[in-house]
């Protein structure tokens, strides 16, 4: 492009412009990699976020089984403590829910830190502005417009590292939007449909004689195709024995993700999304819809730390969700949009084997307009700890816009 | 060389290198009749580009219609708005109710009140219901813009749905699209300027989504005294009276984006002195029954006094303050500033991404003289030299809207539910009616063209030709293909979906294609090129600019 400010400006402004992808930062890495430039650094921090779109419900996933409340607030949908497709017991309050005891053994490991009863004191219940507000760090702030990661990637830019960021899904989430380029890995079928790649390939190849402005688009053409084919490549590369991923949903987009960490080509943020957590009607209990969706996510989550072997250890993959839902069942055998969640950490330094967070029950008293899961721990104070432990990142004053952390107990080893 | 004649060798010359299409001829220096101008594309290269910015796609029926009738009075007769819409428009329309209701009528049957016992199943209903205005809305903009016979009434809404952009993410700006959409948008963007301006001021979506509706003159000491003494009990309304005041977000981005543009000769006085004048510009409230949710001026929010408006003074009007909002208006619709940046935007619309001065300031004439026609400011940019200019024949990349809409016209799916589409739209980033920004989505190349956005579209592409898009119905795309001739598919496909001959790249890569499949007899692999080859042209390098 003629003017790079410009460029950037206009990126800034235009939420249109936000799926960025950096041609050829692939290609200059294979170089770098052939000359082994990358086998002597220190390993760097990695962080992967899984987003459960639509709001999961937290308490059917960490479950205070302990609660006398929590089965009568949910006659059809509870899971039972004991018995068939009973909790996975955490302590003498949680138990996962048992689609998810493929994650207990790293609970076990203490590798795995459960937090309950954190979110967003804002009080939206709109997905759209709860995981805006969430992934911009910024709740109720409209003018926030890099996500919270994207501004990590910028304020810790680092010159020998080329590919830092990316998003394995087409759609860019707002988490990772702003002016550091990230790439989106542009949908499947595209990047796997081999005719069809030699296809694009050949109507973006260069036409001699045609004049610079046909170029924009040839160009930009052409670099999509370098990137599909090079990230084609780096996917292909045979890495050793890998760990088996379930097929659904995030299992494909772990398996590229641990991919790309076992190819060292310098991945530090990496953002999945898992949709489908909007559970209004049929939600099921211990089996059922979120059940099937719970075991695909655990069981990927489990495949993937297996899978990326020793690395697990500079790795933390995080799961979230924009808000938990109501305590109480509907008429559905669903529940509504709530407050309070919940989050997984998951390796790295994290402080496992131990359920994060407050705790003050399901009476009515203790819940947040006498429906939900309260918010006792601010989502930014997670987020604070996970760039200053996990990415050993000093985040400056400003950095969550009007919230200084509060400081609430460690979550990481010191 | 006389230099007419130098000039027209060096456009000559562009041509050459900048078309080097298969069917290249030399292009004729023919007069379009009325506009006497000369001519560097041939005849079918001139109906292609003028049916690229004046409709939102070409197709092989309209540019036969529009060879016949003559493109200039084609575009007279489009400039009255006014042609019957055809039946498939109608029914679909008519099949979406709430698109010919007012918002009264939309508040009084989708927006279902629950009380605190309803049940979920209630909830989950009345939840429903007040989804449906805004989704037939977004439904309604697909549908005329597919279908409409009103083409280049289509692509003025186009413009002015993101000139004066809403989103309906906020708040009641949902339920309120209908009636902007319908009243605002379509309904006045080929008349004047000022109507619209007026228009879009007065409406409660606009109101709403810029914040004007809260604007308030400050509460007195002596009000916060009372108010304090009312509401002993209730320290949120007192802090509320404490707070309430000016809201400048509409003053600005009403000089900033819908007038004069940005740092165009207003200063942060201004701002706040427009802001003033427009207190009161509110939306009523509920207690006002049957308007409930319309435009109201409240005199209690008005700032009193004389303002300077850019230099003017606007008297301060006790009798009718909300004349002096209406002032105002007046003021930016006919101020140089205005008809300065609506002439740079919309020649920036139709005809590059980077106008030349002397067509801005010769369309900003004239709409300064047509006073804000904005159909005389249309066939101006039309008449102008520079539209034909060979330079600009396939110089615009097309935005997202512009690439769906166009890719749905030229394959001419059958359109039954639209969601998909929608959603395939917010994969692209351009969602409409959900610009969080007041700028409106941009139009020029630099804001789309990311490598993340260009795999989007291929696979959108390939999805439409494999009528894997859900909702849409593809018609059977080997009708018309003679079985026994395989190399000639893609020509006659290329005919049908691009309305312009191929580039060599791309009639290459097609050959190759067809090669690799055609040495196979077996009759699903020559059915499985047809999909390809369509995916191919949809998604090649011609079919994304216009």
């Amino acid at each position: 492009m003629k003017n790079s400010s410009r460029r950037s400006f206009l990126r800034a402004l235009a939420i249109g412009s936000s799926v960025i992808a950096m041609p050829n930062m692939l290609l200059r890495l294979s170089a770098q990699e052939a000359k082994g430039e990358t086998e002597a650094k220190p390993a760097d921090p990695v962080l992967v976020v899984l987003y459960l779109r639509g709001g999961a419900d937290a308490l059917n996933i960490l479950v205070p089984y302990a609660d006398p409340r929590y089965s009568k607030m949910r006659p059809t949908i509870a899971i039972p403590a004991e018995g068939e497709n009973a909790i996975v017991k955490l302590d003498d309050r949680f138990g996962l829910h048992p689609a998810l005891k493929s994650l207990h053994p790293w609970y076990t490991k203490k590798k795995l830190a459960p937090i309950t009863c954190v979110g967003s004191h804002h009080g939206t219940r709109s997905h759209f502005d709860a995981q805006d507000f969430m992934e911009y760090a910024a709740p109720g702030n409209r003018t926030v417009r890099d996500g919270w990661l994207n501004r990590y990637l910028q304020a810790s830019q680092k010159q020998d590292v080329k590919l830092r960021g990316v998003a394995m899904q087409g759609l860019l989430p707002r988490s990772l939007r702003g002016d550091y380029s990230v790439l989106a890995v542009p949908d499947r079928t595209v990047t796997q449909d081999g005719e069809l790649l030699e296809l694009f390939e050949d109507l973006y190849e260069d036409q001699p004689g045609m004049a610079k402005r046909d170029d924009d688009v040839r160009e930009n053409g052409k670099s999509t195709v370098e990137t599909l084919k090079e990230y084609r490549g780096i996917l292909g590369r045979g890495v050793g024995k890998r760990a088996t991923f379930p097929d659904s949903a995030p299992g494909p987009q772990l398996k590229d993700v641990a991919q790309l960490l076992r190819a060292n080509v310098g991945l530090q943020v990496a953002c999945v999304d898992v949709k489908g957590w909007d559970d209004h009607v049929n939600e099921g209990g211990a089996v059922g819809a979120m059940a099937t969706r719970l075991k695909s996510l655990a069981d990927s989550v489990a495949a993937f730390a297996e899978d990326i072997g020793d690395q697990i250890n500079n790795t933390l993959v995080m799961v979230m969700t924009e808000f938990g839902r109501t305590c109480r069942e509907n008429g559905n055998e669903g529940t509504d949009h709530g407050h309070g969640g919940f989050m997984f950490l998951l390796g790295g330094g994290v402080q496992g084997g131990k359920v994060h967070g407050e705790w003050k029950g399901l009476d009515d008293g203790a819940l947040y307009q006498k429906r939900d899961l309260p918010v006792h721990t601010d989502f930014r104070d997670v987020f604070a700890q996970v760039l200053q432990s996990h990415m050993q990142f000093k985040a400056p004053e400003s950095y969550f816009h009007d919230f200084s952390p509060a400081g609430m107990p460690a979550l990481f080893k010191a | 060389m006389p230099r007419t004649l130098q000039l027209l060798a060096a456009l000559v010359a562009a041509w050459w290198t900048v078309c080097p299409v298969e069917s290249q001829k030399t292009p004729s220096a023919e007069k379009e009749a009325g506009s006497g101008k000369e001519a560097v594309l041939n005849e079918d290269a001139r109906i292609h580009h003028f049916l690229n910015r004046f409709t939102l796609g070409a197709t092989p029926a309209l540019a036969a219609e529009v060879k016949k009738k003559g493109m200039r009075a084609w575009l007279v007769e489009q400039l009255r708005g006014d042609r019957e819409e055809k039946k498939s428009l109608r029914d679909a329309i008519a099949e979406r109710p709430a698109l010919s209701l007012s918002t009264a009528e939309i508040a009084k049957k989708y927006a279902i009140r629950v009380g605190p016992d309803a049940t979920v199943k209630e909830r989950r209903e009345a939840r429903r219901m007040l989804n449906e205005p805004p989704r037939q809305m977004l439904d309604g903009v697909m549908l005329h813009a597919i279908l409409s016979e009103n083409h280049v009434r289509e692509v003025a809404a186009d413009f002015f749905r993101n000139h004066f952009a809403v989103s309906i993410e906020k708040g009641p700006v949902a339920l309120l699209s209908v009636d902007w959409e319908r009243e605002v948008i379509r309904g006045k963007s080929l008349g004047t300027f000022t109507d619209m301006l007026a228009a879009t001021a007065h409406h409660p979506a606009m109101l709403f989504f810029l914040d004007n509706h809260l604007s308030c003159r400050p509460a007195t000491e002596d009000e916060i005294k009372e108010i304090e003494r009312r509401s002993r009990n209730n320290p949120e309304r007192l802090e509320a009276a404490r707070q309430r005041g000016l809201n400048e977000n509409y003053a600005r981005e009403l000089m900033e984006l819908h007038t004069l543009g940005v740092d165009n000769g207003y200063t942060q006085d201004d701002v706040i002195e427009l802001a003033k004048l427009l207190t009161g510009w509110t939306i009523a409230p509920k207690s006002a029954g049957q308007r409930h949710m319309e435009f109201m001026f409240a005199p209690s929010f008005h700032c009193a006094g004389e303002k300077l408006l850019l230099g003017t003074t606007i008297a301060a009007n006790t009798e009718d303050p909300q004349q002096e909002g209406e002032q105002a208006l007046k003021l930016l619709a006919a101020h140089d500033g205005t008809a300065s940046f609506l002439a740079f935007k919309l020649c920036r619309w139709l005809v590059n991404d980077d106008p030349s001065d002397a067509l801005v300031r010769r369309i900003a004439s004239v709409f300064r003289n047509k006073k804000g026609d904005i159909a005389a400011v249309l066939l101006a940019i039309f008449d102008s030299p520079e539209f034909f200019d060979a330079a600009n024949y396939q110089a615009k990349y097309k935005r997202p809207f512009e690439f769906v809409v166009s890719a749905l016209r030229a394959t001419g799916a059958e359109l039954m539910d639209l969601s998909q589409l929608h959603r395939s739209l917010v994969e692209m980033n351009e969602a409409v009616y959900r610009c969080a920004d007041p700028t409106g989505y941009y139009d020029q190349a630099e804001a789309w063209q990311d490598p993340g956005a260009m795999a989007v579209r291929w696979k959108f592409a390939h999805d439409l030709a494999r009528g894997r898009i859900g909702g849409l119905r593809m018609p059977d795309l080997m009708a018309g293909l003679p079985e026994d001739d395989v190399p000639s598919w893609k020509d006659i496909l290329a005919r049908k979906l691009l309305c312009t001959p191929m580039s060599d790249a791309t009639s290459r890569a097609l050959d190759k294609l067809v090669k690799s499949h055609a040495d196979d007899n077996a009759r699903e692999r020559k059915r499985d090129l047809v999909p390809l080859l369509v995916a191919g042209i949809l998604g090649s390098p011609e079919f994304q600019k216009q």
